[in-house]
């Protein structure tokens, strides 16, 4: 046996080997360690990016000048306090909120695959940056005065909160929403939104289409602390529900009349559960950009782990998320430097071979 | 108690359960037959909550329809015909979410291995950690059992008994485990609990239940003791085909033998 395929059994066996056959099948103590487990991780990446970009500045001497009660100097504050930190928060709450509205769409719709871009949330929000991208110093002249730098944000958060509210109109009949006709709906809706987006795109100029280019990349970038605190407390208030909803999505997995049956309020469920994901993904996208991938493998690889029950599997992918675009986003930093490379690039380059990666290892394993 | 009065299930304007009355029993095991598309689990939607009715269902003094969602988890539990469950639970985690029903309200000294309790009774002690999608179509219908059986764990509560309903219960067991699952049934309305199950199998139900309703066609064509029901003429009738009902020679259980035409 080669080194290496030995290092594989052992890792397989201690690892996810005894995960997978715990003796009562209970992966919640587990599941707790991990999720201290991705804490630490998290922290890690959080240091790692703090000493990261093209200026030399160690977070590190910096905190122990701090600490002995010494100055830093204006530089360094400027770049740790006011650019590398309001980057690692908003890093952090994006990829948080990617992965905790990956994992809650896919246990509502019951299906694996679900994330924001697939009832066209992210479509929506897209629409509404490009508008106003390209509109902004035109017809939306106005939009640009009222809101000031925030108008792109504000118009790509209303874009997902349209299209996510027209998806509930459409699908609700008699009181009752119906998961099959909103993921339907959602794909024509998406289909005229990219068509409506399109046309923006036709009529842009050169500039506003290399910003479009950038913004639809993906980047944190442009972090500011005004954007952190924006973005803050619509996913904070979005996740408050959360905890609540981590029983009730575990029923939902035997669909929606075993839910009832339990005792969940089905339809107040789904209606709290998309107007959640819609205001946080549209948030995250608002601030962002379209950063890809990290709501379908943040819970996916969670999910072989510690196993699908959400109220594990919703604050881990929180860790996870964060940790995962905190780390492409310092990678992002250093890879061309001192030029950056668009997030969304990383997080899809990553993202895909890995998620297909997951696919060939664990094919049984996976309930499709 | 049970008070089914008038009850009318529509799907759009063809009532598929139309105008049947009955009562269940705490302490009795109630078996619901009838042909396919007679209306029996339709019925059995009624009594859930599931779909909407006219008449009126009545459970240990409540409307249904007027029950929360929450109260209804802690007077009954629901076994469905169909369950596909879509993220690799293990079978532990699938019985405890009996356990975690919501509103529902345990003895904490309960809680302690109730899910292995559930899953012994069900005959399938030992399977915590399996996972649940790897099992066989009968283990699976088993372990939902156990779940369901978790949520209702004790038969009598301060506001009265507690159902267990049933929908095809024993349709993919092996004869074996039929047997444990109509045991089990027996047992929990043996300890003041109500159990309302759907049957294809007359045999079974003619050996287990207290009480028989027979659907045909949406109504109820004949209710009563098994004794009562399970007889030729109304066999015959509600199923259409030629049938004889006799009984075993050393027990007085009956069992019903079809005749095919071509033998």
């Amino acid at each position: 046996m080669t080194t290496a395929t030995g290092l594989k059994a052992f890792f397989i066996s201690r690892f996810l080997g005894s995960v997978n056959q715990r003796a009562n099948g209970d992966r919640s103590k587990f599941a707790r360690v991990v999720i201290i487990g991705l804490l630490l991780v998290y922290v890690v990446t959080a240091y790692v990016s703090m000493g990261t970009g093209a200026a030399k500045v160690s977070f590190f001497e910096a905190i122990s000048v701090i600490l002995s009660g010494d100055e830093i100097s204006a530089r360094d504050r400027l770049i740790l306090f006011d650019i590398r930190l309001p980057r690692l928060l908003l890093g952090s709450l994006i990829g948080a909120a990617l992965a905790v509205c990956g994992a809650i769409l896919q246990s509502l719709f019951r299906n694996p695959l679900a994330d924001p871009g697939i009832i066209g949330i992210s479509a929506g929000a897209s629409f509404g940056a490009v508008t106003m991208i390209v509109l902004g110093a035109g017809p939306l002249l106005f939009v640009s005065n009222f809101f000031g730098i925030f108008s792109l944000p504000i118009m790509a958060f209303i874009g997902s909160l349209a299209v996510t509210f027209f998806l509930q109109r459409i699908s609700t009949t008699n009181g009752k929403t119906s998961i099959v006709t909103m993921l339907l709906a959602g794909i024509a809706l998406q289909a005229f939104v990219l068509a409506a987006t399109g046309i923006l795109i036709f009529m842009a100029d050169d500039q506003q289409l290399r910003d479009l280019t950038f913004w639809s990349l993906g980047s944190v970038a442009g972090a500011t602390w005004a954007k952190v605190g924006a973005s803050a407390v619509i996913i904070f208030v979005s996740f408050l529900a959360v905890p609540f909803l981590a029983n009730a999505l575990n029923a939902m997995s035997f669909g929606e009349a075993a839910a009832f049956h339990m005792g969940y309020e089905v339809q107040r469920i789904k209606v709290i559960a998309i107007s959640c994901t819609a205001a946080a993904t549209g948030a995250a996208v608002a601030v962002s950009g379209g950063i890809g991938f990290v709501g379908i493998v943040v819970p996916h690889f969670l999910r072989l782990i510690i196993g699908p029950d959400n109220n594990y599997l919703l604050p881990a992918s929180a860790l996870l998320g964060a940790a995962l675009l905190v780390s492409a986003d310092s990678l992002a930093r250093v890879i061309v430097a001192p030029a950056e490379l668009p997030i969304g690039i990383i997080t899809a380059f990553i993202g895909a071979p890995f998620f297909l990666w997951l696919l060939l290892k664990r094919k049984g394993m996976l309930l499709t | 108690m049970i008070n089914v009065n008038q009850l009318q299930v529509r799907y759009g304007k063809k009532p598929v359960v139309d105008g049947i009355s009955f009562n269940a029993e705490p302490g009795q095991v109630t078996v619901i037959i009838g042909p396919n598309g007679s209306g029996k689990s339709s019925l059995m939607g009624g009594l859930s909550g599931d779909i909407d009715y006219e008449g009126s269902v009545v459970i240990n003094g409540k409307e249904v329809r007027d029950a929360s969602v929450v109260d209804l988890a802690d007077i009954r539990g629901v076994l469905s015909q169909f369950s596909n469950l879509t993220f690799p639970f293990t079978v532990h985690e699938v019985v405890d979410m009996g356990l975690r029903a919501s509103g529902l309200q345990l003895l904490n000294d309960d809680e302690i291995g109730l899910s292995e309790k559930a899953l012994e009774r069900v005959g399938l002690a030992g399977f915590s950690s399996r996972r649940y999608h790897e099992l066989s179509g009968g283990e699976q219908q088993r372990v939902q059992l156990a779940r369901v059986l978790c949520q209702v764990w004790h038969p009598v509560f301060e506001h009265g008994s507690r159902w267990l309903f049933l929908d095809e219960p024993v349709s993919s067991l092996d004869i074996r485990h039929q047997l444990t699952i109509m045991d089990l049934s027996r047992e929990y309305a043996d300890e003041r609990g109500g159990v309302v199950a759907i049957m294809h199998d007359l045999n079974l139900s003619a050996m287990y239940a207290d009480h028989v309703v027979l659907m045909k066609a949406g109504k109820i064509l004949a209710q009563g003791k098994p004794e009562e029901v399970i007889c030729d003429a109304f066999m015959e009738e509600a199923f259409d085909c030629p049938l004889k009902v006799a009984q075993a020679p050393s027990k007085h259980e009956r069992f019903v033998l079809p005749h095919s035409a071509r033998f």
